[in-house]
């Protein structure tokens, strides 16, 4: 049963996590590697409201929101950029380089710790697990669902699912396409700040404690092919992996067996798992 | 030979390697142990920009790992420069030889990994150019963590002590000079080469490149292994120098490092990279001891600006200010690296075999199926294509017809049906990658003009005169030599005369008739064009009309799609109408031209 909600858990992580990423991606194309400094600001913005006496869940909020705004803000410094996949990725780095700094030159690089919402156990068929992990794997599918509703329900997804099918002929029906992407980068980063802000009662906050994520919740979100059902599906699969090898072997292994079964996935899979070869 | 390879150096080196010195002279005032030892360093840096500037400036691949494969080896000389001593301490014991085995043994498990990362990243179903920045991306991770975890290598705290030669810091320096200028001018040798050229035009437009019968993911592969184990070379050349290395050197921030330097500097330019490695690791030295953090904060913000505002990095844009100053007159179309080629016309062989007979079948093409998703394109095409023809494909838009071409240069496409060419030897056509196609003799133009933008014209001729033969790392042409028919073409066109210019600055019409002359280069048995005409003058139709004609009177068989019922009357010997996936006639062009049912579904006339 621990097995169990250790993978439940580490999985819910990782979606969260990984969410941001997959509707830049899914949307824009673009690989934002700014994520984690996203999510480093969302961490800190929400500190800073805790310590001014803000609720711990409000600040976590209010941390997403300050996160969404600066996604709205830095997405026309990438605009020139979309025509040119790879230099996003170098764009979006160069970001989250000047992020992470700036926090430590403001905060220090000295973790600091973060007090979440409660620190208690809850006992699930005998088996005593934090309670803030069992609500995240809550918030995760909350939040899962959200989106998807989001998506498909509301006349800003139907835009953006617009956009993204085909971005040219969109505009020339009259979709503001710019706007649609301002809109989804800064959704995509105020995620990022909210995962941020999510993490970090997990451990004590550094200004990196993103970079840790970037690379499996790429895979994930590659695998996921632009699906958030996709993105549920590989998370389980990849944390499954990971949580199970890490029992046997160690954390390192587990490491490299995440990375190596993912390229692999991705090689037979190259339009995402739940998609057949062929579409 | 000695005389081509120097003259393959080119004509302005000297110029810029003595920049390159005067720069590092500069940078040496206050001389002291610590400049020097600053300066050897950012030798090897420069090195190490090349590799990376040879994968992703000239070939494209962004390669996120080349970090990993610098710290191979140096890992690989300290694993032989260091021994378990007593108590299972890791004790420095360097020597000539170790440093030799280890320099060796890095480069052999750098190659070996470079192999697998490249046979994931390149030879897979998807050419989507992020993978191989993801799948070097993961490669940091796994060496990073690898490198953590190995106790016989010192673990997080790495190993140290084994450099060679500590007190000799000036030899090492001249040494170390030395060799970045010999990678230098070894590089600046590959990127003027024809191979060169190759790589250039794999950046551009990969997808051609395998149309031209070019083997693309094995020159990636080759180049991108060449480069990892240059990388690897620096690395363990640092190693000996410096003796010491731990984990962070294979962290993603280090190749961010590298990235910064090519970026910045001038990805594509060989000095931008090298000036760009020297100059921000001695600077970034005397920065970084004074205020800490701030000083990645300014690479940072360099990246984001370069990146965006100035892709091209600051070598080239300063090149060419200062070329525009002291040379006004020169054309701006015009490559700065002027090309020395000359257009031979040569007897070229064709791709082997006797020609066929007029009038036997050289395509079957039976009851071929096509769909993309639920649309259905191709819904059941019958066709047979004679030797010595010119067919004509003509059917409203939406018809198949590009689908059909499509199918027939690239037999890897997901059709059902049965394609049979004989070239004159029967080849079942499913499963043939476009590049096997063109050595077998299927030429192919594309509708709209899909060429090589960075290239100049004489240098695009040059790789389809090749016809997918790969060419010598070093070699360098003079003379493109071409066949007679695609030599009128450029001649007619006057393309003949702009040899040196850019494809980008060709008008519409240029680019037609150079995706024309690059087809017929191939010297095809089969050419498949897609509306050749489309976007020429009326006297520049009737110039590719008489060539079309000549060239299947020497035995060349032609299938063209094409608009232009008068163009075709003049022209073609058959005409097959496509009409909502299926052939639905075939036959001499007066008579299918006329019939009733082709007025109806392509001209549009009523019943």
């Amino acid at each position: 049963m621990l097995t169990v909600l250790n993978v439940l858990s580490a999985a819910s992580i990782l979606f969260v996590v990984a969410l941001g990423l997959e509707v830049v991606l899914g949307i824009m194309g673009v690989i934002n590697m700014a994520h984690p400094g996203l999510m480093a600001v969302g961490a800190y913005a929400s500190l800073e409201a805790s310590r001014r006496g803000v609720g711990t869940v409000l600040a976590m909020l209010l941390g997403a929101l300050a996160v969404a705004v600066a996604g709205a803000l830095l997405e026309p410094l990438l605009r020139r950029l979309y025509s040119r996949p790879l230099d996003t990725i170098l764009a979006t780095w160069g970001l989250s380089l000047v992020i992470t700094q700036l926090i430590i030159l403001a905060f220090g690089q000295a973790p600091v710790p973060f007090d979440g919402p409660g620190d208690g156990l809850t006992t699930i068929a005998g088996t005593a697990f934090s309670s803030y992990r069992l609500a995240l794997i809550g918030v995760a599918v909350v939040l899962g669902l959200a989106l998807q509703a989001l998506v498909r329900f509301t006349r800003a997804g139907l835009l953006a699912r617009a956009v993204m099918a085909n971005e040219d002929l969109s505009r020339s029906v009259g979709v503001n396409t710019s706007r649609v992407r301002t809109t989804t980068f800064a959704l995509g980063a105020g995620l990022a700040g909210l995962s941020g802000a999510l993490i970090a009662p997990l451990a004590p906050l550094e200004p990196y404690l993103g970079v840790g994520y970037l690379i499996p919740a790429f895979l994930v979100v590659l695998l996921a092919g632009r699906s958030i059902g996709g993105l549920a599906v590989a998370v389980v699969v990849l944390s499954t992996t990971q949580t199970l090898v890490a029992l046997h072997t160690s954390s390192i292994v587990a490491g490299i067996v995440l990375v190596v079964v993912a390229m692999l996935l991705l090689r037979l899979r190259p339009q995402g798992l739940l998609r057949g070869a062929a579409a | 030979m000695t005389g081509r390879v120097l003259s393959g150096l080119g004509r302005r080196p000297a110029l810029t390697i003595t920049a390159v010195i005067a720069i590092v002279v500069a940078l040496t005032a206050g001389n002291g142990y610590y400049t020097l030892q600053l300066l050897s360093v950012a030798c090897l840096y420069g090195v190490l920009a090349i590799s990376l500037d040879l994968c992703w400036g000239y070939t494209g691949i962004l390669s996120l790992g080349h970090a990993v494969f610098f710290g191979i080896g140096d890992y690989g000389v300290a694993y032989f420069g260091t021994r378990i001593g007593r108590g299972g301490s890791i004790t420095p014991d360097p020597s000539v030889g170790s440093m030799l085995l280890g320099l060796l043994a890095g480069l052999l498990v750098a190659g070996a990994v470079a192999v697998l990362v490249g046979l994931l990243a390149f030879s897979g179903p998807s050419s989507d150019p992020l993978f191989p920045s993801v799948v070097t991306l993961a490669l940091t991770v796994i060496g990073y963590t690898v490198a953590l975890g190995m106790t016989r290598l010192g673990k997080d705290s790495g190993l140290f002590g084994y450099q060679l030669w500590p007190d000799r810091s000036v030899a090492w320096y001249v040494a170390l000079a030395a060799l970045l200028l010999v990678v230098l001018l070894g590089a600046r040798i590959l990127v003027r080469s024809d191979f060169g050229l190759l790589m250039k035009a794999i950046r551009d437009n990969e997808l051609r490149c395998r149309f031209l019968g070019y083997p693309t993911s094995r020159v990636k592969l080759a180049v991108f292994v060449g480069s990892a184990l240059l990388a690897a070379f620096a690395g363990g050349v640092y190693g000996a120098y410096q003796g010491v290395v731990s984990p962070p050197l294979l962290n993603f921030l280090f190749a961010t490092e590298i990235l910064i330097w090519v970026a910045v500097g001038g990805r594509g330019s060989l000095y931008g990279p090298v000036i760009g490695a020297v100059v921000l690791q001695v600077l970034g030295a005397r920065l970084n001891a004074e205020f800490p953090f701030a000083w990645l904060l300014v690479l940072g913000a360099l990246l984001v600006l370069v990146v965006t505002l100035l892709p091209d990095g600051l070598y080239p844009t300063v090149q060419s200010l200062i070329s525009r100053l002291i040379d006004r007159r020169r054309t701006t179309g015009s490559s700065p690296d002027r090309t020395e080629r000359e257009l031979v016309e040569a007897e070229v062989v064709g791709a082997g075999g006797p020609v066929q007979l007029p009038g036997t079948a050289v395509v079957e093409i039976a009851d071929v199926h096509r769909s993309f998703g639920a649309l259905q394109v191709l819904k059941g095409v019958d066709l047979t294509v004679l030797a010595g023809e010119i067919l004509c494909l003509v059917g409203p838009n939406g018809a198949g017809k590009t689908t059909l071409l499509g199918v027939l240069s690239d037999g890897t496409t997901a059709f059902s049906g049965q394609i049979v060419l004989r070239l004159p030897q029967q080849t079942n056509l499913a499963g043939q990658t476009p590049g096997r196609l063109t050595r077998l003799g299927v030429g192919r133009k594309f509708q709209a003009p899909n060429l090589f933008d960075g290239l100049t014209v004489g240098e695009t001729m040059c790789l389809a005169a090749r016809r997918g033969r790969l060419p010598l790392p070093w070699r360098r042409s003079r003379r493109i030599e071409i066949g007679p028919e695609a030599l009128r073409i450029l001649e007619a066109s006057g393309l003949a005369d702009r040899i040196d210019v850019r494809v980008s600055t060709l008008t519409h019409g240029l680019k037609q008739a150079l995706e024309l002359a690059a087809a017929v280069a191939l010297r095809p048995r089969l050419v498949l064009l897609d509306e050749p005409t489309a976007g020429l003058t009326v006297e520049e139709r009737a110039a590719v009309g008489a060539l079309l004609r000549e060239l299947a009177a020497g035995g060349m068989t032609v299938v063209l799609v094409e608009h232009d019922f008068a163009f075709v009357r003049g022209i073609a010997d058959r005409m097959a109408v496509l009409h909502d996936g299926r052939t639905k006639v075939v036959g001499p062009v007066a008579e299918v031209a006329d019939s009733p049912l082709v007025r109806e579904i392509y001209l549009g006339v009523a019943r």
